[in-house]
């Protein structure tokens, strides 16, 4: 019974408890230290929360808002955040044909540091973390005990035992539940980084006349310091356009400049700024799930039923049964051969206008809900997310949506053939290629 | 000791009583067995220390309380040395006016309660029987192995439940209905009227728990309590201590071959594919088996040796928040003489003497603890061992061992400030009932609960590795992933007190989990 | 000879939702209520002329949406405000509010912890898990298994059988959520002492048991009881009936009458008739005598049978075993007017969570003393205050400018241990009150222009509740379900015949408000042969 090693002992080595976000006390001079080693000192917990005041606004704010041509905004995790900015079909114009400028600073971002930091994310998350080297990303999905996914998001490798995890939505309860009896420090610095997307065909060509040299060579999902006037930026090739494009890290005091550098840069090669309208029509096209919007996570999802595993969710490439222990996987390998319960799935309406609609029917009645609706302009038809019962698919299902199309105050319903598509709707190879395209301004 | 080979059938880590145990049933049945404590000394909490010289004492626990007799005949504890002081030790309420109610049914012992209240003596028959009887629903459930939740058995037991309770009379139906789920002091007021009687009985149930006498759920403490009692023959004492104990324990795993190694601390528990393949020591030595069982505390097993890389997070967040504070101090005290308590039979002396003298002052003494405080009105369960087994002090002479109930952890103000005005508190109580007891201290040791802790290894100083309490019991303890002795990684089992059916020197989960892994692995 | 279907002894909500299903069953119901309005508890009143308020409730409801659906409250007036969950005044000028919408109560709860704030999320889900259980149980009928009956007998093997159905940890949960302490439940969720503090102040007020006794973890789910899942992950809301509580009476008792029921105010019932053992009306104080095949008394167990019927009537041990079911007043009400909007210190002025209350809890410990306070049987030292302004949402209820504040204070116990509430230590109380409000809003007390205090003995001696206790005996697991009011008398029948109770002393109790009504009336509309 002496035998009882005392876990209390351990925890004058082992932080068991690390400090959660807003009663973080950073040891100044670990902070000094890692000051000189790295430029990344910026991206830290911010000491006063600051959702006391009424409005909360990313760093960028005021720039986006000289790109307001129509005062519409919306709001995305707290933020004020801009839903269009001049109009969704130029913007989406730019977005596919040349590039298009949005903050998304609300990204939620988790720093994770410490000796126990990839042992921590390989617990975590699913997949398989081992050939994820410095200055690379992958995406990657997490559960709990019962193989329901938490969350999902793209992890960074920043340094040996540093990484960042990006999200749609916050999930530091379960980050910090998941650190107990770990070395390892998790921070919420989604307000202390500010991140500018570049996405579209001429992405890259715009960053390379802004001085970024060689970013041509930036394979997808890697990442690199540049010096841009002088200001450290992390630079990725990262983004849900389903194109080419990159996503560009930065403390927030120096992200208006590098906003108003990029706008000046990029006007000529026709890119424009966007809005939330485009992300959410341009992730749709993409086929990429909104975790809270197309999935309900694990601890949100009240009833049972209403939360998926990673194969309900089509992230079975984000799973790895066969590696080393993680958080859901005695779980997920039982469910391994059972049938999903119900399949989230891509599709796509064909009808010539956007179309507003819930359910997706069957001869049998509903056989789903969608929960994402986009009118693609490049394939003029309606793309949509959608959970669909498992028995309603077979392979043979016929499978339409009753949409309500309005004329003044005529309403009519419009039936239209629905139908599950594999992969993205929109596949860009561009997204792939290494050297990245380089295009001479026009 | 050498050992000869670095390879076993099993290794049980801890060499407490359920280890030992586990160890000697595993042993019986042929296997080749490890068995590795982390202190110099076997026993844990179970242990015959010298207070004073010539001054044996039970240091830890004092009383066998809860082990079946079929552990103690399947381990031959008797040929191996286990000699009783005294079986079915009585219970004796000490009484300030000097009328001790003796708890048995026999007739000369009704008639003290008799002179308390008449009525009393009528319903505590009619009382025991019932709490029997309630008892005897739950005695399946705590000593066989636990059914599998969402399953068959766990049907099976359920509907057993159900057809038990459709047996009993319409009127202990009811009864059962409306008291299990309420308080202990609720019940005790509901049927008895003199104040000595149900604060001693209420003492009975909550010894080493965290509630209050009027928090719900006690009621059915007491009842498993009394489950676990009934499955023993009665509270015993052991001839030279608990540490005695151990060494018959200890004798008769020797015997079936079990090798025991002490100051051998369990560094981690060797992982591979999701399977315990073995042990590495503190000092770096690696011992492989296919059956490892601990008995270690639940969270020191799993989270400390095993480690979180392990496991799901949701089961490590869950053993990091096992609600398991203690609630007791013990003082052991050399006496020079027999302290006079006034109005006991001599014959009395060697019982297990409570003192707890209404449901009232009991409820005070839990008001002060969870403030972080203790009540100048103390409980308090106390045996005089030396009554029954003289050699443990030189002639004439005694030794006397207390359980204060309800003293905190963490005492407002710190325990540097209190801990004098605790020892004053607790002899000014005896004093109450035993006038001469001051003069006739020798020497003393009083160990708070960090003491508990530090020095037995018992987190919190809780004796049960996590509170006995609804939510901690049955198959979910110690957590609902862990219940049934087995975890989630192959060939790894807990076997300590931390698991099902917990606290109470029983032996149970030690005899429980060497069958559950015996059992496995002869499927396998 | 005045005859009836039914009776309805006592207006209260349950008495009038019975009556009123009964009314729509088709039944020919008759409601008797001794005081001149109806609802008992919910009664208001003008503490000065122009300013109506509460009477002895704090002013908000959590009417079933079935109940009010059913009974087509809507259409007899009444009207229903959600409002967002109030406002906790914490040590140090801190405060914590509850907001509906979820995006604003997650910046709420992230402004004392970020972590917490998605704990939240984990939390809400708990809770609306136990709860849409808890719905689930009281929708089924319930089994009395001291009822030796071969469907009672299927009814719990069925229980049993799905309980094993369910995965360990869902039962663990569930287990947790009936058993543990409120503290140590919160515990397991949040770190923060300011929302831990808050949550455990809506949830145990009225409650009798404090934030660390085992089982007070039951009732952090009464608070999510009417919340729907699809709301936006916010705080539950509170719920305020426009001209307070009385206008449910109102409405319930303009559903009797539509329905062609009857309804007596002024009616004091003092004895139920009975000749062979059955119940066949009510003799009134004023000598007449009504007749009916079916009495239901929505007065609680103690004054139903204690005070209706010669005690000879009654089974042998009955009367005893009524004596032992456990009734505490806990509750005082302080009622006040004041004559300009009063303001808060630390909390914004236009804080539209005002709207839904203010409480002085502290910490949980310090719910706990006054908790301790209440057990030794002496005024609370630090009582846990609940301050519902309905005229900020309800102007009618006070001239233009002017407001009423529904004070409700707890842990406050029915007698004391040295002697009995007097008016000075009435007014003590009150000054206390007064005082620890004042401290957060230093103008109040100068704004007052009225103030009346009702200890749980005015509240009995008024409303005819024993003890003063509101939820008409003791909300413990062991006087709940199977066990409410008694073990082997659950349900809504009774030793006598016809006679049936259908107050908050019977199941669900406070568990639902107007469930017990509901579910008598159920039972009776069956017996008299109506459709149900």
């Amino acid at each position: 019974m002496s035998d009882d090693t005392d876990i209390l002992l351990l925890t004058d080595e082992l932080p068991l408890e690390p400090a959660t976000a807003n009663s973080q006390r950073i040891d100044l001079a670990a902070q000094d230290e890692a000051a000189r080693a790295d430029p990344l000192l910026f991206e830290r917990a911010a000491e006063e929360p600051p959702f006391a005041r009424a409005v909360l606004t990313t760093p960028l704010h005021l720039n986006v808002a000289t790109e307001s041509r129509t005062n519409l905004w919306t709001q995305w995790n707290g933020y004020t955040t801009p839903h269009i900015l001049t109009n969704l079909e130029d913007e989406y114009r730019a977005l596919r044909h040349a590039a298009a400028l949005s903050d998304v600073s609300p990204l939620i971002k988790y720093r994770i540091t410490g000796l126990d930091a990839a042992a921590y994310l390989t617990r975590l998350v699913t997949g398989n973390l081992v050939s994820l080297s410095v200055n690379e990303s992958t995406p990657v999905a997490f559960c709990e005990d019962r193989g329901l996914v938490v969350g999902d998001g793209l992890l960074f490798r920043l340094g040996e035992n540093e990484y960042r995890l990006v999200t749609e939505t916050p999930h530091l309860s379960w980050l910090l539940d998941s650190a107990i009896g770990m070395r390892v420090r998790v921070e919420d610095v989604t307000s202390t980084l500010a991140v500018i997307s570049l996405q579209g065909p001429l992405s890259c060509s715009i960053l390379h006349e802004a001085g970024l040299a060689a970013i041509q060579t930036l394979r997808p999902y890697a990442g690199h310091w540049f010096d841009v006037l002088g200001m450290p930026v992390y630079v990725s090739r990262t983004g849900n356009s389903g194109d080419l494009g990159y996503e560009l890290w930065i403390d927030p005091e120096d992200a208006p400049s590098l906003w108003i550098k990029l706008i000046e840069i990029g006007s000529p090669f026709g890119m424009s700024a966007g809005g939330f309208a485009l992300r959410e029509l341009a992730r749709v096209e993409a086929g990429l799930p909104r975790a809270g919007v197309d999935y309900l996570g694990a601890f949100a999802a009240v009833d049972p039923a209403h939360a998926s595993t990673p194969f309900e969710l089509g992230f079975a490439s984000l799973v790895d049964l066969d590696r080393e222990h993680f958080t859901g996987r005695g779980a997920l390998r039982a469910v391994r051969s059972v049938p999903p319960r119900h399949i989230l799935a891509s599709m796509a309406i064909d009808w010539h206008e956007s179309l507003q609609f819930a359910a997706i029917r069957d001869a049998r009645g509903v056989a789903g809900i969608a929960t994402s609706l986009a009118f693609s302009p490049s394939l003029g038809l309606n793309l949509a997310l959608a959970t669909l019962k498992s028995s309603a698919i077979n392979g043979e299902t016929a499978f339409y949506v009753e949409a309500e199309v309005k004329r003044e105050l005529d309403l009519s319903l419009r039936k239209a053939p629905a139908r599950i598509i594999a992969g993205p709707a929109l596949a860009l190879p561009a997204r792939h290629l290494v050297p990245a395209p380089i295009i001479q301004r026009r | 000791m050498r050992i000869p080979d670095s390879s076993f059938d099993a290794i049980v880590i801890g060499g407490g009583h359920n280890g030992l145990v586990a160890a000697a049933y595993l042993g019986k049945a042929g296997r080749r067995v490890l068995l590795l404590e982390a202190s110099p000394r076997l026993g844990g909490a179970l242990a015959t220390d010298e207070i004073s010289p010539d001054y044996r004492i039970s240091t830890g626990a004092h009383l066998l309380d809860a082990m079946p007799r079929q552990i103690e005949k399947d381990l031959k504890l008797a040929k191996h040395g286990l000699r009783y002081a005294a079986r079915r030790v009585p219970t004796i309420a000490l009484d300030r006016d000097k009328q001790h109610i003796v708890f048995s049914t026999r007739r000369s012992d009704l008639e003290i309660l008799r002179r308390h209240s008449a009525a009393d003596a009528e319903a505590y028959v009619v009382h025991l029987a019932r709490m029997k009887a309630y008892a005897a629903l739950l005695t399946p459930l705590i000593t066989e192995a636990l059914p599998s939740a969402g399953m068959e058995q766990l049907r099976a037991t359920l509907r057993k439940l159900v057809w038990s309770a459709e047996l009993m009379g319409s009127a202990s139906l009811e009864s059962f209905m409306r008291q299990l789920p309420g308080s202990i002091g609720d019940l005790l007021d509901d049927v008895f009227e003199t104040p000595l009687l149900k604060g001693a009985l209420a003492l009975d149930t909550l010894l080493g728990s965290r509630e209050g006498p009027y928090a719900a759920g006690t009621t059915l403490s007491a009842v498993y309590r009394g489950g676990l009692r009934d499955a023993s023959t009665g509270p015993r004492m052991i001839e030279g201590g608990l540490g005695a104990f151990i060494d018959a324990l200890a004798a008769a795993a020797a015997s079936f071959g079990v090798i025991i190694r002490t100051s051998a601390a369990v560094k981690r528990i060797l992982i591979e594919e999701g399977a315990a393949k073995g042990i590495e020591t503190e000092q770096g030595e690696i011992f492989e088996a296919p059956l490892v069982l601990s008995s270690a505390h639940p969270r020191a097993t799993m989270l400390g040796m095993v480690g979180p890389r392990h496991l799901d997070a949701g089961l490590t967040k869950r053993l990091f928040h096992i609600a398991d504070s203690g609630s007791t101090a013990k003082l052991n005290l050399a006496l020079d003489g027999l302290p006079t308590i006034q109005g006991l039979a001599p014959v009395d002396y060697g019982a297990r003497l409570l003192v707890a003298p209404s449901l009232q002052s009991l409820d005070e003494a839990f008001a002060r603890f969870k403030h972080d405080d203790f009540s100048s009105d103390l409980a308090m369960e106390i045996t005089i061992p030396s009554v029954n087994d003289a050699p443990l002090a030189p002639p004439g002479q005694h030794v006397m061992s207390i359980v204060v109930q309800y003293v905190p952890y963490e005492a407002a103000g710190g325990w540097e400030e209190n801990r004098d005005r605790l020892i004053d508190r607790i002899v000014e109580t005896l004093s109450i009932y035993a006038p001469d007891i001051k003069q006739r201290i020798v020497a003393g040791e009083l160990m708070l609960p960090p003491d508990i802790e530090r020095k037995f290894g018992l987190p919190g100083g809780n004796w049960y590795h996590g509170d006995m309490e609804l939510d901690q019991l049955l198959m979910f303890r110690p957590a609902p992933e862990l219940a049934r002795y087995r975890t989630p990684l192959k060939g790894l089992y807990l076997c300590g007190t931390g698991s099902h059916p917990g606290g109470g020197i029983s032996g149970l989960p030690g005899q429980l989990a060497a069958r559950a892994a015996m059992k496995d692995r002869g499927r396998a | 000879m005045e005859r009836h279907d039914a009776i309805v002894i006592g207006g209260g909500l349950n008495g009038l939702t019975a009556a009123a299903y009964l009314a729509r069953a088709g039944a020919d119901v008759l409601l008797v209520e001794r005081n001149a309005v109806l609802g008992s508890a919910a009664a208001g009143y003008e503490i000065l002329p122009g300013f109506r308020m509460p009477r002895y409730e704090l002013g908000t409801a959590n009417l079933p949406a079935r109940i009010v659906a059913d009974l087509e409250l809507p259409k007899y007036g009444l009207r229903l405000l959600r409002v967002d969950g109030g406002v906790s005044l914490l040590p140090d000028g801190a405060y914590h509010a509850s907001y509906r919408d979820g995006v604003t109560h997650r910046r709420e709860v992230a402004r004392h912890s970020l972590k917490d704030a998605d704990a939240w999320t984990h939390f809400r889900r708990d809770m609306l898990r136990a709860v849409a259980h808890l719905r689930a149980t009281l929708s089924e009928p319930l089994q009395n298994p001291a009822r030796r009956s071969l469907s009672t007998f299927r009814g719990l093997l069925a229980r049993a059988d799905r309980l094993a159905e369910k995965p360990t940890d869902e039962l663990h949960d569930l287990v947790r959520f009936w058993t543990l302490s409120c503290a140590d439940l919160l515990d397991d969720y949040f770190e923060s002492d300011a929302l831990k503090a808050h949550l455990a102040a809506v949830a145990l007020a009225g409650a009798t048991v404090g934030p660390f006794s085992p089982t007070s973890a039951r009732f952090l789910m009464q608070a999510f009881m009417e919340e729907t899942v699809g709301a936006s992950g916010g705080a539950p809301a509170t719920v305020i009936p426009l001209g307070g509580p009385q206008a449910i009476a109102d409405a319930l008792a303009a559903s009797i009458v539509a329905n062609g029921g009857g309804v007596r105010a002024e009616a004091e019932v003092t004895d139920v008739l009975i000749r062979d053992g059955k119940a066949r009306g009510v003799a009134l104080a004023n000598g007449e005598e009504i007749f009916a095949s079916a009495v239901l008394s929505d007065l609680d167990l103690k004054r139903t049978f204690l005070a209706l019927f010669p005690w000879k009537e009654l089974p042998k041990g009955f009367v005893e075993r009524v004596g032992r079911f456990r009734m505490r007043g806990v509750t005082a009400k302080i009622n006040i007017a004041l004559d300009r909007t009063p303001d808060f210190e630390g909390v914004p002025p236009d804080c539209p969570a005002l709207l839904g209350g203010v409480r002085l809890a502290g910490s949980m410990e310090r719910m706990e003393k006054a908790f301790d306070d209440w057990r030794d049987r002496i005024p609370p030292r630090t009582p846990v205050i609940e301050a519902l302004i309905p005229s900020l949402s309800d102007r009618s209820l006070a001239p233009q400018g002017k407001h009423v504040m529904s004070v409700a204070v707890h842990y406050v116990p029915e007698a004391l241990h040295d002697g009995i509430w007097t008016s000075e230590r009435k007014d003590e109380l009150g000054d206390l009150v007064v005082a620890q409000l004042t401290e957060r809003s230093p103008s109040l007390e100068e704004r007052i222009v009225a103030l009346e205090t009702l200890v749980p003995p005015d509240i009995e001696n008024e409303v005819g509740l024993t003890a003063g206790d509101f939820e008409q005996g003791e909300m413990t697991l062991d006087q709940m379900f199977f066990n409410r009011p008694m073990a082997g008398l659950a349900g809504y029948e009774t030793p006598i015949e016809n006679f049936y109770l259908c107050s908050g002393s019977a199941h669900p109790g406070a568990l639902m408000p107007g469930g017990a009504g509901a579910g008598a009336a159920a039972l009776v509309a069956t017996a008299l042969g109506k459709r149900g």
